[in-house]
């Protein structure tokens, strides 16, 4: 037994994985009558039915050929993530300014063609754009600078 | 009468100097964005949702709704222009969009696009305000087994339609519901699944969630692709088509109108199912039919009128039953409940001003469609040359905010990376979200019927299979779901949905 097609064999693990992981949890929630349906119950047919799924695929992944995964770039996908995780970290105590200035700086070499003269006057630009819409226009409660 | 009177209170409302500002500001937003690279109305919507928090719940549905077309035929403009389609819908405009648009023929393309979304806007707003009152009318009368049952005949329908395998549309749906199940469960105050933290009782962001998938991961994939957009090619000529193309193409107009109108209003359908099916009609019916595929004007106009139709009568179902035919009013319903209207028949009776207004926005929208687009095509074709570099800073940083401002709460922003990297895993592994989306929105209230018919049948299952109209769901379900499963039935869907 071969897997013969990757989509389909992770797809399986993810799902038959969610699945498991929401149908083990549900009793803990209280599963109740027939009549009065606790907590846990929906979670729990609705788990087992996902891991159900989870586990057909899991089994096609070895019968049905399909197209393979194309690879991804670590690049995009780390530089975007770590804006995020950036931005999430520091807009509380640098304020929505600074924290939109570092997000576009980190976030930008995403892209090969990123360019750091052209980035900074893109991030100070929609750092400004963004604290006008946002906090001065639509009145959204953010900090826009640092707390001293 | 009724209908006449309902729709001056509509008319009172939207034409208000406020409400008119926000309908076209929501239009000019909506097909600013959807012309962008790599957005569709769904990433638009849920990227501009933040701007209308602030607002009453009158306009804030009225600006998002007019984001909604917006988007939509912003879509259709990259479609033919530069082979690009903004959104699945509009897929097919680009078999014979483009190839008129390389012809020289992309002015009359987009007229005839514009021109036949606004006539199809037209007759679906006056079905919207014949057919909205008396289904919910039937709505209200509704039992939970009802909508129990007919949640889960509006779910098959949405898998249905899902691109791709149909096994992982419906793993995708369990999910959703799943992870809409995360949170402070109403009837016992349990807190299910948010191990402990406080944050996640609320249950999980619907705004992170969407954005995190429709905006995040959807940029690392186009970021991987590289994106290759010719727009330098084609000179746009007159907007104007003449009077032959009109001549041509008002059959297609009429049955693409009819066709999406119809299917529109059922759960699942909306601008894909409608602008598919009026291209396969319009290619049958077509005499000389040889032309189809290399420019003919009626694979622009039948499709364009049907998904203009179809977007607006899928507002339905989501007016009336509270039940979101597909994504997009998903995010409608999403902003309803962030709004504090409760979604459902009720809507109609308890708040006509929004719900009239709601639907006269939705014509003077499209009017504002007409009249924005043709003058200002030449300004849509600079935007589509913004470099992506440039564009996808901006997209991260609006989706951003508009996630921190949902919440107030720097949590949501993780969450939103969390569900980033799982949003890029399903693209990767060819699982589309929109079910998902769905069955998130749908999965909350999809338990409380079910408990609530349980504890009224006192714990029999049978309450499902004697009360006849959920029965007549629960039979269309599997019916469907058996014609789904039947392999010519597959097959023709694979390849509908493929192209």
């Amino acid at each position: 037994m071969r897997i013969i097609n990757y989509k389909d064999f992770l797809t399986g693990l993810l799902f038959s994985g969610f699945g498991a992981g929401f149908a083990v949890l549900a009793p803990g929630y209280s599963l109740g009558t027939a009549a009065r349906m606790g907590a846990g119950s929906f979670p729990l047919v609705l788990g087992l039915c996902l891991l159900g799924v989870g586990l057909l695929v899991l089994g096609r992944s070895f019968f049905v050929p399909g197209e393979p995964i194309t690879p991804g770039k670590l690049r995009p996908f780390a530089c975007l993530i770590a804006s995020i995780l950036v931005f999430a970290a520091l807009l509380q105590p640098l304020g929505l300014v600074l924290s939109i200035i570092l997000l576009v700086m980190i976030g930008g070499y995403a892209s090969p063609d990123f360019r750091t003269k052209e980035g900074l006057l893109l991030a100070v630009g929609l750092s400004i754009a963004s604290a006008l819409l946002f906090v001065v226009l639509l009145g959204l409660p953010m900090r826009l600078w640092p707390a001293i | 009468m009724e209908t006449l009177s309902n729709l001056s209170l509509g008319f009172s409302v939207a034409l208000s100097i406020a409400n008119l500002g926000y309908c076209f500001a929501g239009v000019l937003l909506g097909t600013l964005v959807g012309v962008l690279p790599g957005l569709g109305p769904v990433a638009s919507v849920a990227m501009l949702l933040p701007i209308t928090f602030t607002l009453p719940p009158d306009s804030a549905l009225i600006m998002l709704a007019g984001i909604y077309y917006g988007a939509q035929y912003g879509g259709s403009t990259t479609a033919i222009l530069v082979n690009i389609p903004g959104e699945s819908s509009s897929v097919v405009t680009a078999i014979d969009g483009y190839k008129m648009a390389r012809a020289g023929r992309a002015g009359p393309a987009l007229g005839i696009a514009a021109i036949g979304s606004f006539f199809a806007g037209c007759v679906s707003t006056v079905m919207i305000a014949y057919f909205a009152p008396p289904l919910a009318e039937v709505a209200l009368r509704f039992g939970p087994a009802e909508y129990f049952s007919l949640m889960v005949f509006g779910l098959i329908a949405a898998v249905v339609l899902a691109r791709g395998s149909l096994i992982k549309a419906i793993g995708m749906v369990i999910l959703g519901l799943l992870l809409g199940l995360v949170g402070t469960d109403v009837n016992s105050g349990t807190a299910r699944y948010s191990f402990g933290i406080p944050e996640l009782t609320d249950g999980i962001g619907f705004i992170a969630l969407t954005m995190a998938i429709f905006g995040i991961a959807e940029v690392i994939c186009n970021l991987e692709g590289g994106q290759d957009r010719d727009v330098t090619a084609q000179k746009i000529g007159s907007v104007l088509p003449s009077l032959k193309d009109i001549k041509d193409s008002a059959g297609a107009i009429l049955r693409g109108t009819g066709l999406g109108s119809l299917l529109g209003i059922l759960p699942g359908g909306g601008a894909l199912l409608a602008s598919f099916a009026s291209y396969t009609l319009e290619k049958k019916v077509a005499r000389p039919p040889k032309n189809f595929g290399n420019g003919d004007i009626r694979g622009v106009a039948g499709p364009e009128s049907a998904n203009n139709a179809g977007a607006q009568t899928s507002f339905i179902p989501m007016i009336t039953l509270g039940i979101p035919s597909n994504p997009t009013m998903a995010l409608m319903i999403g902003a309803m409940m962030i709004q504090g209207i409760a979604p459902g028949p009720t809507v109609m009776t308890e708040r006509p001003g929004l719900f009239w207004g709601l639907i006269a926005s939705m014509w003077i929208g499209n009017l504002m469609l007409l009249v924005l687009n043709l003058p200002l095509v030449g300004i849509w074709i600079k935007l589509l040359k913004v470099p992506y570099r440039l564009l996808f800073p901006a997209i991260l940083v609006f989706c951003l905010i508009g996630v921190y401002s949902g919440s107030n709460s720097v949590f949501d922003i993780y969450l939103m990376a969390a569900l980033a990297v799982l949003g890029y895993i399903f693209i990767k592994l060819d699982c589309e979200p929109a079910p998902m989306i769905l069955g998130f929105i749908l999965g909350p209230m999809m338990e409380e019927n079910l408990r609530r018919a349980m504890l009224i049948s006192r714990g029999s299952t049978s309450t499902f299979f004697t009360q006849p109209i959920s029965l007549a769901f629960l039979i269309a379900s599997v019916v469907l779901l058996i014609v789904l499963i039947s392999p010519a039935i597959r097959n023709k869907r694979e390849e509908a949905l493929q192209e």
